[in-house]
């Protein structure tokens, strides 16, 4: 069985009388322990296909699975547990809480399950550890570069052990030097720990690292390779 | 989510210490008006109860009787102090009389009491400006009736009752001015003692006994007279009222009851304008962090969790104010319960306020205060948190608010 599935995923957004589709049909399986990348140009539909495999948003029409969960029939509050127990995020704008510790932000997401304090940390340490960072576990992330601030969110994203992390853009922000040691220590963790990434990207630096490469344009998959 | 909640809130550190200052001061100024209060309400209770005893007997119905029929035995007195216990009982005779000095004429209340007791002690020793003190076959005067009527002490006083039952005229040697607090009074005011009054007006009658209780000094206590009240009137039957304080003092009582009502009232508006103040610093606090509750709620949160960090600032920062205002109240609480002068005494004297007050913070009102403090904000913070329970991630993620 499929960790994470789409059925003829469709998505139309409506905005003053206007309708813009983001997909028009998308078919997708991805298996535990894959490295794999959505790619495509500015507006292919990318995000909005994360979103949708995430449970973030609701499709219009098709379904979304996710370990045998059928996701776009949750309720709003269901979708949250779910994104909370099995789900890892990461976004192009690294999106930490600017009031928190590198270490307290990567504890955040165990902190929403109510994981015990002691455990929180040394779970969160232990990934900030694993992505090289451990010693900057105090600081803000306005005291962190740019790649330090991504790799707290992907250690965010890795702490909680979820069962897929969904990587919008990663290294989108990132120069060459940063980008491309994220996107090694993600292979590392994809290989050594067997976590499951999904990236959507247009940066040729990660999708030279991936197993396989699902191509979007104009919400549709117009081909895949698998290295 | 608490330790996120409180450093949220020194995101705007002045935005928010300005809301937390309105708290504060809303609670402070709730206490203090519950401070001052009970100090008024003390104050009035003080000089009420002096004027007319806590308890006062008299007869039944003595409003709609004829002057002659609200008169009784003095034997009654002795069955009042036999059935209250640790209490100041004294019998009184007041009678209206004419009283004639070398000028005119006027209209007066002569009040016969024993000397030494407990309406000479307030009364006249209390408030003596000229003369002597009250002595039996003597009178003691309020000043400004002396001054209206040409009479000084060493002169003789004319007194005329007409259709009293007693010897209804005598002439008495004025001995004493008293200068009282309330110029109405003073303006009617006549003391002798009791066994002249009785010969002038009613030989062997009282008109009321008083009943003074030492244990019972602050209004707040004054729901203790009522057992006590109660016993009193089933002892001595259905031919006599036994009436509190309030009732024989009626406008000031009537009137403390309304205040007190509309104290609560005057103490919840000043926490409908704190609460304007919380909803306007959590409201823009939730706007401006709409897109990281977008993140939040990707990672997982609930809306639940959402609306909880949202209320959570809102508490804290109430928690707060409402500390800072509850110690600044307590410290002046504590400085007005040692005593504190009344502005514009002299005015205030007319309406039975002593020039000095005491201060008073009853643990009801501290808890009221601070459960309104708190009740107002969670209100205040409705509205954003419900806004924040709502929100959808990916929406939110895009908005541009900070």
């Amino acid at each position: 069985m499929a960790l994470l599935k789409a059925k003829n995923l469709v998505k139309v957004y409506r905005g003053d009388g206007v309708e813009t589709p983001a997909l028009r049909g998308v078919d997708l399986a991805l298996e535990a322990g894959e490295f794999a990348a959505v790619a495509g140009p500015s507006g292919s539909g990318k995000s909005t296909l994360l979103h949708l495999l995430g449970g973030l948003d609701l499709p219009t029409l098709g379904e979304v699975w996710l370990e045998g969960t059928r996701v776009d029939r949750l309720s709003r509050s269901q979708r949250a547990r779910l994104r909370l127990q099995k789900v890892g995020f990461v976004f192009q704008a690294y999106n930490l809480i600017p009031v928190l510790t590198a270490l307290e932000n990567a504890a955040f997401v165990l902190e929403l399950r109510g994981v015990p304090r002691r455990e929180q940390r040394a779970r969160a340490m232990e990934a900030l550890s694993a992505l090289g960072i451990a010693e900057l576990a105090h600081r803000r992330p306005n005291r962190l570069s740019g790649g330090q601030q991504q790799r707290v969110a992907v250690a965010r994203a890795l702490a909680a052990r979820p069962a897929v992390v969904l990587a919008d853009e990663p290294t989108a922000n990132l120069d060459s030097k940063n980008g491309l040691a994220l996107i090694e220590l993600m292979r590392r963790l994809n290989r050594e720990a067997g976590i499951t990434f999904l990236f959507a990207t247009h940066d040729p630096r990660l999708l030279a690292h991936v197993d396989r490469v699902i191509r979007l344009e104009d919400g549709r998959i117009v081909g895949e390779e698998r290295r | 989510m608490i330790a996120l909640a409180w450093r949220n809130l020194w995101r705007a550190p002045g935005r928010s210490l300005t809301t937390a200052g309105v708290v504060a001061l809303a609670t402070y100024v709730g206490l203090l008006t519950f401070v001052l209060t009970w100090a008024l309400l003390n104050g009035i209770f003080q000089t009420a109860t002096e004027r007319t005893g806590h308890l006062v007997v008299r007869v039944a119905g003595y409003e709609q009787a004829a002057l002659e029929a609200r008169y009784f035995p003095q034997a009654v007195e002795a069955r009042v102090r036999g059935r209250v216990k640790n209490a100041v009982v004294e019998g009184v005779l007041s009678h209206p009389a004419l009283v004639a000095g070398g000028r005119r004429g006027l209209g007066a209340v002569v009040f016969g009491f024993e000397p030494g007791g407990r309406n000479d002690r307030v009364l006249v020793q209390k408030h003596l400006v000229a003369g002597q003190g009250l002595r039996p076959g003597g009178a003691v005067m309020g000043r400004a009736l002396a001054r209206r009527a040409g009479l000084a002490p060493g002169d003789a006083a004319y007194l005329f009752a007409p259709g009293a039952l007693g010897m209804g005229s005598g002439l008495l040697p004025v001995l004493g001015l008293v200068d009282l607090p309330e110029s109405r009074l003073e303006a009617n005011f006549v003391a002798t003692d009791l066994a002249t009054a009785q010969a002038l007006f009613a030989p062997g009658l009282l008109e009321r006994v008083e009943v003074t209780l030492p244990w019972v000094r602050r209004y707040a206590e004054a729901e203790r007279i009522r057992a006590l009240q109660e016993a009193l009137a089933q002892a001595l039957g259905s031919g006599y009222q036994v009436l509190r304080w309030d009732q024989a003092y009626r406008g000031m009582g009537t009137l403390l009851v309304a205040y007190r009502r509309w104290l609560y009232l005057f103490v919840l508006l000043f926490f409908v304008l704190a609460a304007l103040m919380v909803l306007n610093a959590v409201y823009l606090s939730f706007y401006e962090r709409i897109r990281e509750l977008g993140v939040i709620a990707a990672l997982g949160a609930t809306p639940a969790q959402l609306g909880r960090l949202v209320w959570t600032e809102a508490t804290l920062l109430s928690a707060l104010g409402a500390a800072a205002g509850t110690l600044l109240g307590l410290a002046t609480a504590w400085r007005l319960a040692r005593g504190f002068p009344m502005i514009a005494a002299e005015e205030y004297a007319q309406f039975g306020i002593p020039k000095v007050l005491y201060g008073e913070l009853h643990a009801g009102d501290l808890g009221f205060t601070l459960l309104v403090a708190f009740l107002s904000s969670w209100l205040a913070a409705l509205l954003p948190a419900y806004l924040a329970m709502r929100l959808e991630p990916v929406e939110a993620m895009r908005h541009a608010g900070d």
